[in-house]
């Protein structure tokens, strides 16, 4: 895979995981396939885009009640063109801020995707599953 | 074995820029760290400006830019810390050929004198590039704190 081939990734990560810690609920949704899957720790399927954008719109909003703001850091991003699509694993640390009261790691996920073409992004993810480690 | 190739979305501008920024990033960081300060200060135009809600001033200029960075090394070699300064999600749009807006995020990490590591600072880091003398330079520079945010 080339030098750009991985930017082209990086920065569709970039575009989608911005959109998500500002709020920009929209644009993250376009970043998924209408009928995306996104599988969380094994417990819970969200299917659909409006689904994945409904449950974010709500852990935001409980958030936000407690005044923190979120950031997802992706990290070790291994990328696999296959038949299905390209195929992204990566490790993610969320860590979480409040006003005055510094910052910590909330979680740290792994994180599985297939991606295909499309969307002003350039990729939109097809399926996910996220387990906590 | 077959080999198969990446699906390719468009060609789009700020793909090659990503591969050149992150580069320019990893070394801007680095400098930093190791408390080149000139090697940091030298990834600014002369009239760069530099805002960050944890700062009380707006620093203003490369020789200003590298004082406050030489200031915040000198502080914490006498504190006896260190910092790293993890880059990340870097997200590039191009505005021109000759300049660029590039937003990341950066985790600073802060290593004590008992050598335990922990979280320093959150931050979202937003910078306006110049390409001036065939490399990239910032022109501008606002950081934010998640947990000092700008006071309105």
């Amino acid at each position: 895979m080339s030098a750009d081939d991985r930017s082209a990734v990086e920065q569709f990560y970039a575009e989608q995981i911005h959109a998500l810690d500002r709020g920009d609920l929209t644009t993250y949704g376009e970043t998924f396939g209408t009928d995306a899957e996104f599988v969380i720790d094994g417990r819970t399927t969200l299917r659909g885009r409006a689904e994945i954008v409904e449950h974010s719109r709500v852990r935001r909003e409980i958030r936000s009640a407690r005044g923190a703001v979120q950031r997802h850091y992706l990290a070790n991003c291994a990328i696999t063109p296959t038949e299905n699509g390209v195929r992204v694993r990566g490790t993610v640390l969320t860590v979480e801020s409040v006003a005055g009261n510094g910052a910590r790691v909330t979680g740290v996920i792994d994180c599985t995707d297939w991606l295909r073409t499309g969307g002003t992004a350039g990729y939109r993810v097809v399926s996910r599953t996220a387990k906590l480690s | 074995m077959t080999t198969l190739n990446i699906a390719r979305p468009p060609v789009r501008a700020e793909v090659g820029l990503h591969n050149e920024l992150s580069q320019f990033y990893a070394d801007h960081m680095a400098a930093l760290d190791r408390g080149d300060t000139a090697g940091f200060a030298r990834g600014f135009v002369p009239e760069a400006t530099f805002a960050a809600s944890g700062f009380d001033r707006l620093v203003f200029g490369r020789e200003q830019i590298e004082a406050a960075a030489a200031a915040g090394v000198e502080q914490r070699a006498r504190d006896g810390i260190t910092h790293r300064h993890l880059m990340s999600m870097l997200r590039v749009v191009p505005r021109t050929a000759w300049l660029v807006r590039a937003t990341s995020y950066v985790l600073v990490i802060e290593t004590g004198t008992t050598g335990t590591s922990g979280i320093y600072a959150s931050t979202l880091c937003e910078d306006i590039l110049v390409r001036r003398d065939d490399r990239w330079q910032i022109r501008a520079r606002k950081v934010t704190r998640d947990d000092k945010p700008w006071r309105t």
